[in-house]
């Protein structure tokens, strides 16, 4: 036997032995793979036939992973990680049991096997090197945030718009926008930023006062640029109301514009602008450039 | 002073001299259990008397490791003051949060001023328990119950199912490639409320007032 032959068997062994599967009370099967976390312990498959397929889920252990590193929520890089594989690999996420799950067919069940512990090795090793920016502004309207998203994909524009940019600051280091495009107009080119903010849940007033603060301290030139704040004010909150009105008593002198979503015709105007620009002659400069941005990547 | 004065099962109790520890009255109770095995009533009573006007921390972790491995000097100075657990919002269930089962969170403060975060979840399907104290980047106390934990080349093995995870110089805890663990007393736990319990205990946490979730998990 070459020395060669000898590692083969030797990996072969180490492979194979590091490979155990245990019933579980419910019919299921428990795969561990010959891999550990950063803990020293296994990582586990979780197998269960259900009719003709076959379901493979993790257990919990990428939530966990996530929220110990308190990296839940979607605006966090390794939730982002995580959202791409799901893509990538046709992945599910059980948003009520914390599972991370995949429905194979019998006969690729090898393959699929390898891809979704690929997937778990993936999260479970990249976690804790995709750290948070430290005292990073968070988002200030989520739920909104995926309304405007529903209503550009209504109008065919959702990848047409750059998602999550960040403007930066006098002083502050990185404000948060929610959606960014650009257009040319008389050989200028206008800069547009779309921040959304929830009003319809706690900390109205906390919010108007960072949005008038955003639009304060964000470089931008005052000129061209365009600030738009879409606000969702739906709800009980009286401080929302409040809010409202202050950020549009200031809109005028920190020079950006305020769409209520919960008002029909705002919606209408602010929809149908995003639509005009982005569709439009002055967008198509944008259009070329976002599409090659895309081919890119 | 006392390095040690109690050893039972895998599980031990350690008594130091550390300046702004209180004690418990579980903690003293335990104590004198492990006590009354291994010493005479008047070496109990001694003990117990130093013990009082003396302070306990729990497990001293310098002994599990190999000789070319020491404990963080930061990390175990946090871990052995009397800490305070007041529940945190991370948790919260809003929209896009994707959250293990049975989970909890808590921001622990300790008697210095330190803040730091505790956070837990169990695996149902597996009938597994994780808990996590950290200190922002810094890991400073993982508690496990799952099979399967193999130590950093494999020493001070076997690791029983329940074991406590800490870190050392050099093995880290998350970070890293592995990390040590000490076993723990097999008592079987329930749900994440029991790990707390036992996690709390150990770590001389007081969390008085937290009741457990009604939420049906």
């Amino acid at each position: 036997m070459d020395k060669c032959e000898e590692l083969e068997q030797q990996v072969k062994r180490f492979l194979v032995d590091g490979v155990k599967v245990h019933p579980m009370k419910d019919d299921g099967c428990l795969l561990q793979i010959p891999f550990h976390d950063a803990d020293g312990d296994p990582i586990r498959v979780v197998i269960r036939k259900v009719g003709n397929s076959i379901i493979l889920h993790d257990a919990g252990v990428i939530a966990g992973h996530l929220f110990t590193l308190g990296q839940h929520t979607q605006d966090t890089p390794a939730f982002k990680l995580l959202r791409n594989l799901e893509k990538a690999y046709d992945l599910k996420l059980d948003f009520d049991n914390g599972r991370v799950t995949t429905t194979v067919i019998e006969n690729q069940m090898g393959d699929s096997l390898m891809d979704f512990s690929k997937v778990i090795l993936t999260m479970i090793t990249a976690i804790p090197h995709i750290r948070v920016e430290p005292h990073r502004l968070k988002p200030l309207g989520q739920r909104l945030k995926a309304k405007i998203k529903t209503r550009y994909k209504e109008a065919n524009i959702l990848d047409l718009v750059e998602h999550d940019y960040s403007l930066s600051g006098e002083t502050v280091e990185s404000w948060p926008i929610d959606f960014h495009w650009w257009i040319k107009r008389d050989g200028h080119t206008e800069q547009v930023y779309v921040v959304t903010v929830d009003l319809d849940v706690i900390e109205a007033l906390v919010k108007a006062a960072k949005i008038t603060t955003l639009a304060l301290d964000a470089k931008r030139s005052l000129t061209y640029d365009k600030l738009r704040i879409v606000l969702d004010s739906h709800g009980e909150n009286s401080n929302a109301s409040i809010a409202t009105s202050f950020m549009k008593t200031h809109s005028k002198k920190l020079q950006y514009d305020v769409y209520d979503f919960g008002q029909d015709e705002d919606r209408r105007i602010f929809i149908n602008q995003s639509v005009d620009e982005i569709t439009g002659e002055l967008g198509e400069p944008w259009r070329d450039f976002w599409q090659r941005q895309h081919a890119l990547t | 002073m006392f390095s040690r004065v109690g050893l039972e099962g895998n599980r031990c109790h350690t008594v130091y001299g550390l300046n702004g520890v209180e004690i418990l009255p579980t903690k003293i109770c335990l104590a004198y259990g492990y006590f009354t095995k291994v010493l005479s009533c008047q070496e109990v009573w001694h003990i117990l008397l130093v013990y009082i006007y003396h302070y306990v921390m729990s497990c001293n972790v310098e002994q599990y490791l190999p000789i070319d491995d020491s404990p963080v000097e930061e990390v175990e100075l946090i871990v052995h003051l009397k800490m305070t657990a007041q529940q945190g919002r991370r948790r919260s269930r809003g929209r896009g949060h994707f959250l293990p089962p049975q989970n909890v969170e808590f921001v622990i403060t300790t008697k210095e001023g330190h803040t730091l975060h505790l956070t837990g979840f169990c695996l149902t399907d597996l009938d597994e328990c994780h808990l996590a104290l950290q200190q922002s980047k810094l890991v400073l106390r993982k508690f496990h119950a799952h099979d399967g934990h193999i130590n950093p080349m494999r020493r001070n093995h076997s690791i029983s199912r329940i074991h406590m995870h800490f870190p050392s110089t050099k093995f880290s805890l998350i970070e890293g490639r592995s990390s040590y663990a000490y076993s723990i007393d097999e008592d079987g736990f329930n749900d994440v409320a029991d790990c707390l319990e036992f996690f709390c205990a150990e770590l001389n946490i007081d969390m008085t007032g937290w009741q457990p979730y009604l939420r049906p998990y």
